[in-house]
């Protein structure tokens, strides 16, 4: 893994109903509130997306043909006071391949989530999110 | 770690050396697919002693007969292994060669 920091800049419109995600290397995602993901919806996508992706690193090296890889994520929500998050992911794998045992993916799994899979590895580390500054500018009145 | 190699049993025989170089046991898998991907034809648990060198003779494995094609070795630890394939009609006929590790580029980014 690239040991630069990884930058996104959020943009939210809340007229036009979005919220823009870019890259400075302006790869970009748009949100429409309300039709699209919630970015908690977007953190398990992330997750799952993540944990295919190096399933499918793993399973082609070891000479397995695969069709298709299918993660279901239920996170379980956490009410804490005034705060609410996601206490508990579950993942459920569905692969169709071929050339593979049932056990040996199990494995594979196993040691994507402990070892590979960035995503799950900074969930459960607990990522240290801490605010580096705010910047306050001054509307333009049409 | 992962091995990658090549075996062949028409009209070769391939025999293997793995050496296990560490104090400790170590569990390997062995698949053997026909052809460079085609199917896999063959899985072989085994589990080597501390500092144990094994040979295994690939005749032993009836699947392979009359087949050769991809060889893929995964070891939780540090393996070497060797193949040695002869001529089955003109034994001066070797090849000798030591599987190479692939590099395991894993996670999404």
């Amino acid at each position: 893994m690239n040991t630069m920091n990884i930058v996104v800049k959020i943009r939210f419109e809340p007229d036009k109903e979005i919220l823009v995600g870019e890259t400075p290397e302006r790869r970009r995602i748009t949100l429409r509130i309300v039709e699209d993901m919630s970015p908690m919806e977007l953190m398990l996508t992330a997750l799952g997306s993540c944990a295919a992706i190096d399933l499918f690193k793993a399973l082609s090296l070891r000479g397995v043909n695969i069709q298709s890889i299918e993660i279901e994520l239920s996170g379980k929500p956490v009410k804490e006071g005034e705060t609410n998050y996601v206490g508990e992911v579950l993942m459920t794998y569905i692969i169709t391949a071929q050339n593979v045992t049932k056990r040996e993916v199990e494995e594979i799994v196993q040691q994507s989530l402990e070892k590979y899979c960035s995503i799950a590895i900074a969930l459960k580390r607990s990522i240290n999110v801490k605010l580096n500054s705010v910047v306050l500018r001054k509307m333009k009145i049409k | 770690m992962i091995l990658k190699g090549w075996y062949s049993q028409d009209g070769w025989k391939t025999k293997l050396t793995l050496i296990n170089q560490n104090n400790e046991y170590v569990r390997l898998r062995m698949k053997l697919f026909e052809g460079e991907d085609g199917r896999l034809l063959a899985t072989l648990n085994l589990r080597l002693k501390p500092k144990e060198m094994r040979f295994y003779d690939l005749e032993r494995i009836r699947r392979v007969r009359n087949k050769a094609g991809l060889m893929l070795i995964e070891s939780e630890k540090p393996l070497v292994c060797t193949a040695q394939i002869t001529n089955q009609e003109d034994e001066m006929k070797v090849l000798y060669y030591r599987l190479p590790a692939i590099e395991e580029k894993r996670g999404c980014c």
